[in-house]
């Protein structure tokens, strides 16, 4: 009986012509769920990174005496709240999941719990954000986003909407042109309008280049139509916002000797 | 019916030296047939698959599926824990397929296991008489597949919590709740009677 089972396997497996699927076959599929796993965890350290950069630009953490109005109609709780970058939190979930999903189809990945492997993709987002986020990248894709695409803007309470309020004085764009002998400033803000700046008697905060292509936030009012006089101007990279720290000159102590000598 | 002397040095061998044959000359998977006809029938019973036609065709499956993903056998894992791995996978897809559950649990070969169960999970009335095999099978029978499957593992093909973790492929610790949930609700079930 035991020996014509057997037979009658070979036969059948004869019969349907099935031959061993190559290694290499299985070795490519694992090869593309830890690829998968890899590259889920790598963007979702760039939706990490841009998360804490959006988080981190907002200007509730310092300069408060810029965004006193915002304050006073909305309490410093919500401000918090509504500045929380869900969207990119929620795309850092996402691909969690994936990574999650990538690793779990892994020769071994079914031996880890599934709360330490998300824990380790998290971990492994985070401290890959940590280092995005030191040669600007979470900056550069909000950046782009925020002015390309229409749709993020409405996804993203950022510190660039609270600089799009030249009515209430805060103004923020990139500069277009600037004559320092016109005391001419000219920005594009978030919402591609096109204004003209009055710098005659603006305090320029120390560390700010006024150069084409930099960002910048103004304070001032509204002169004319897209014209604005500004007060103060600052970059927009709170790098940048740290006023160099002036170590006194100790003036050297005369000594009755050097006194002599003159 | 005796062993040919071929059949007789084959079984001198490895699961894995089976393996490399078979990969060489396909005639050597006769010997893994032979090896894991048995156990793997027993195990589709005991899973619940009442016809026994549909049991012999699950099995030659099995089998065909084994032949064809030889080359993913991962020599890390034990042969017999792969091959069970496949084995659930059919039989799992094989209920979904006929959308039909397990049957009851085979009772005539299994009397002394259904009495292991008694024993390793020191199950006794409130009388403190132990319960009958037979009470075993009902509590056992009513238990969810997934269950189910953990106890037979545990129990019936007597496969370690490492061994059950690379069938189910489920993390040691997931098998080692799975269990003791499983004997929460036969006690209950017990009780219940």
């Amino acid at each position: 009986m035991l020996k014509d089972r057997s037979k009658s396997i070979l036969e059948e497996i004869e019969k349907r012509k099935a031959v061993p699927i190559p290694r290499w076959h299985f070795v490519l599929q694992r090869f593309g769920f830890w690829l998968l796993a890899a590259i889920s965890v790598l963007t979702g350290s760039i939706a990490m990174a841009t998360a804490i950069y959006v988080f981190i630009d907002n200007d509730f953490i310092e300069d408060h005496q810029y965004i006193d109005l915002f304050l006073a109609e909305r309490p410093l709780i919500a401000e918090i709240v509504a500045s929380i970058p869900y969207i990119w939190l929620a795309t850092l979930a996402l691909f969690t999941i994936v990574a999650y999903f990538g690793f779990r189809h892994t020769k071994t990945g079914y031996r880890y719990a599934t709360t330490k492997v998300i824990a380790g993709a998290l971990l492994a987002s985070l401290l890959l954000s940590a280092g995005l986020n030191t040669i600007d990248v979470g900056k550069y894709i909000h950046r782009y986003l925020i002015e390309n695409v229409h749709v993020y803007n409405k996804l993203v309470y950022a510190n660039e909407h609270r600089w799009t309020h030249a009515e209430k004085g805060l103004l923020g764009g990139k500069i277009i042109k600037c004559q320092k002998d016109k005391n001419l400033l000219v920005i594009k803000d978030f919402n591609k309008n096109i204004w003209q700046i009055d710098i005659s008697n603006a305090e320029v905060r120390p560390g700010t280049h006024l150069v084409p292509g930099k960002h910048v936030k103004i304070t001032g009012v509204v002169i004319a139509t897209k014209t604005f006089k500004a007060y103060t101007i600052q970059g927009w990279s709170k790098k940048y916002h740290k006023r160099p720290v002036s170590v006194p000159k100790i003036a050297p102590v005369k000594t009755v000797k050097d006194t002599l000598v003159h | 019916m005796a062993d040919t002397p071929q059949q007789k040095e084959q079984q001198q061998f490895t699961d894995q030296d089976l393996v490399a044959q078979t990969l060489v000359n396909k005639q050597a998977f006769a010997a893994i047939v032979r090896r894991y006809e048995a156990p793997l029938l027993r195990y589709i019973n005991r899973l619940g698959c009442r016809d026994t036609a549909a049991a012999q065709d699950l099995l030659q499956e099995i089998f065909i599926k084994t032949y064809v993903h030889l080359n993913d056998y991962d020599h890390s894992l034990q042969f017999s824990s792969w091959i069970y791995r496949i084995a659930h996978n059919e039989i799992i897809s094989s209920f979904r397929k006929e959308k039909n559950g397990p049957g009851v649990l085979e009772r005539e070969g299994d009397l002394f296991l259904f009495e292991k169960v008694v024993d390793d999970l020191d199950l006794t009335d409130q009388d403190g008489q132990k319960h009958s095999s037979a009470e075993i099978q009902a509590a056992v029978d009513r238990l969810d597949p997934r269950s189910r499957e953990i106890i037979v593992l545990k129990f019936f093909e007597e496969k370690r919590y490492e061994e059950i973790s690379d069938i189910l492929q489920i993390p040691e610790g997931t098998v080692a709740t799975m269990i003791n949930r499983a004997k929460k609700k036969i006690k209950n079930y017990l009780e219940e009677s």
